[in-house]
């Protein structure tokens, strides 16, 4: 066993159970998430990488087998200490607020601060780094309803980073985004994963760029769920059983995808 | 810079709350020169014994009474405004004032259906404070069950209408089957009252508010927590069912004592937060929750002292001038903010 694994599942079964059955909608899943490595989720529409990822958060039960934080089962931590494990970013729009990038941010020390989230030193020092890291210093005074899609993304993930956690999930961070905010967004997860050695998962529709850029990548088709470094995928030919359309063809020497 | 701002905008609220309490005390049906409500409130004699009789027994109860409820109704709104990610969420819109309502109803016109002794612990002070409480209660947990079904938060308002609705119609049935006695009773209740408390039912509550208060102190930081949306709030490791069961029993027991001691009063609750955040520019509970406070004091004093402005030989009630005043306040922020946060 790797001690560097942050995150690891051994045959875990997804899915949902009702009052009558179970769905399972993938089981027999074996993952490993280490520490450092940027990994992206990818999969059709409605395979089931929302479920996974809620599994994977600890959000949804898995029907078996269990997903490990740091070797504890993810359903047994208490949510403060899950809290300063695992730090989320969401596809889900902020309530309108007055809330200020900074304030934003600092409220990612929230397992960290007293009853009254009264900010420390070492709180203020956090967010400032997180500030650094993700280059957004600029806008730290102004309100979060005033910047751009791609800028708002940055502010959450620098929310994410002031968490302190050694894993950051982040469900879809580049929809809505242009192809420059898009890269710009993944050059940042990459920056981050290698420069604070934390663990970053984050499930995309953008699967040309998540091969170039991350290390590692998750797989999700019909059939199985794999986990690999993306040029062994695609000498596997995995990427070509990700859509059942004919028309659409992976090229493994172009690393993308093509329509006939 | 921001701190400095702050710090100028409370001097200057609690600057304004003190003007206004000393300018409440001072006008009313008697005219009482400001010389003498300082005199007789710090202790030493006023010039006449009557003024000191009046300033005591009824201006200085009643003004404090003003004070206690645009705190409670304000800060009740603050915190469903937050819970409910709604601006436009407050006691009255969301039906807890009807709730209440209802409940006094039954206490008041119901009592006479019940033995004596019954009916008689039911009209006390206690009874009615409980009833209005637990009608408040109701129709919050109602509410917060139909939205957890509900994502779109207008349709909770709509919610909250139609209770106030059914409340109300289920209010004019008992008003139906019962005396005329009663109904005065009822009525005069129900157009709010912040003259008619003893200082044993001032003291009441002030510990009903306190309590409501501290309870809403320990949610400033879910309150800000909150504010990232329910998903967020739970990575934070914030404990959502707790938090959400501590701001409801804080709700209900601000609007619940209030509207049982001064009647259903509208509107206070749902403008003075955003006076709160338009002032301040600002979603931090922490500076929210004393602004609030301040605001809702000062606004509370202000209408208290319009519904008896020198000139006038009667009191206005004090729930139409709190409309009167209030409705264009959020008409006014409405449009000139555009959206409400």
């Amino acid at each position: 066993m790797n001690n560097n694994n942050i995150l690891s599942a051994s045959n875990l079964s997804i899915g949902y159970a009702t009052k009558k059955e179970q769905i399972v909608i993938a089981s027999n899943l074996n993952l490993n998430l280490q520490a450092g490595k940027l990994i992206s989720l990818v999969g059709a529409n409605g395979i089931g990488k929302s479920t996974l990822l809620r599994t994977l958060c600890g959000i949804q039960k898995p029907i078996s087998g269990s997903v490990l934080l740091n070797d504890k089962d993810i359903q047994r931590f208490e949510s403060l200490a899950l809290a300063q494990n695992l730090s989320l970013v969401l596809t889900e729009k902020l309530p309108p607020s007055n809330l200020t990038v900074f304030e934003l941010i600092a409220l990612g020390r929230q397992p960290y601060t007293n009853w009254l989230g009264k900010l420390s030193e070492e709180d203020l020092e956090k967010v400032h780094q997180a500030l650094q890291l993700t280059q957004i210093e600029s806008l730290a005074n102004k309100k979060h309803f005033e910047i751009s899609d791609g800028q708002l993304q940055k502010v959450l993930i620098a929310r994410a980073l002031a968490q302190d956690t050694p894993l950051i999930i982040l469900d879809e961070p580049t929809t809505h985004l242009d192809l420059l905010h898009k890269v710009s967004v993944f050059k940042l997860l990459k920056k981050l994963s290698q420069e604070t050695n934390k663990c970053i998962l984050f499930s995309t529709h953008d699967i040309d760029l998540a091969i170039q850029l991350s290390d590692e990548m998750i797989v999700m088709t019909e059939n199985d769920v794999i986990q690999d470094e993306p040029c062994n995928l695609i000498s596997k030919g995995v990427f070509n059983r990700l859509f059942k359309d004919e028309n659409i063809v992976f090229e493994n020497d172009k690393g993308k995808f093509i329509i006939k | 810079m921001l701190k400095a701002r702050n710090t100028f905008l409370f001097s200057i609220l609690s600057l304004i709350l003190i003007v206004t309490l000393l300018l409440n005390i001072s006008f009313g049906q008697v005219a009482i020169p400001l010389k003498d409500v300082l005199k007789s409130l710090v202790g030493t004699h006023a010039s006449k014994d009557t003024w000191e009789y009046i300033i005591v027994n009824f201006r200085l109860p009643k003004a404090i009474t003003a004070i206690l409820v645009g705190i409670g109704l304000s800060i009740a709104g603050l915190l469903m405004q937050t819970l409910f990610r709604n601006p436009l969420a407050g006691p009255y819109v969301l039906g807890l004032s009807s709730g209440s309502s209802l409940g006094v109803a039954f206490v008041i016109l119901g009592a006479s259906l019940v033995p004596s002794v019954l009916s008689k612990a039911l009209l006390s002070s206690y009874g009615i404070i409980v009833a209005s409480c637990l009608g408040s209660l109701l129709v919050m947990l109602l509410v917060l069950i139909v939205s957890q079904r509900l994502r779109d938060t207008a349709t909770i308002l709509i919610v909250g209408l139609m209770f106030s609705s059914f409340t109300g119609a289920i209010v004019s049935v008992l008003t139906y089957f019962s005396s005329a006695e009663q109904l005065q009773k009822f009525t005069f209740w129900s157009m709010g009252n912040l003259g008619n408390l003893s200082w044993q039912n001032i003291f009441i509550l002030l510990v009903s508010v306190a309590l409501g208060l501290l309870l809403s102190i320990f949610s400033i930081k879910s309150l800000d927590a909150l504010l990232l949306g329910e998903n967020y709030a739970k990575s934070l490791g914030i404990n959502l069912k707790k938090s959400r069961y501590i701001i409801i029993t804080a709700t209900c027991i601000l609007a619940g004592s209030i509207t049982a001691f001064a009647g259903p009063i509208a509107f206070v609750g749902l403008a003075v937060p955003h006076l709160a955040k338009l002032l301040f520019q600002t979603s931090n509970h922490k500076i929210l929750f004393c602004s609030t406070l301040l605001i809702g004091g000062i606004l509370m004093l202000f209408c208290d002292t319009i519904s008896q402005l020198p000139g006038l030989d009667f009191t206005l009630p004090i729930n139409a001038i709190t409309s009167i005043i209030g409705a264009p306040i959020v008409i006014w922020l409405l449009i000139r903010k555009k959206n409400l946060v």
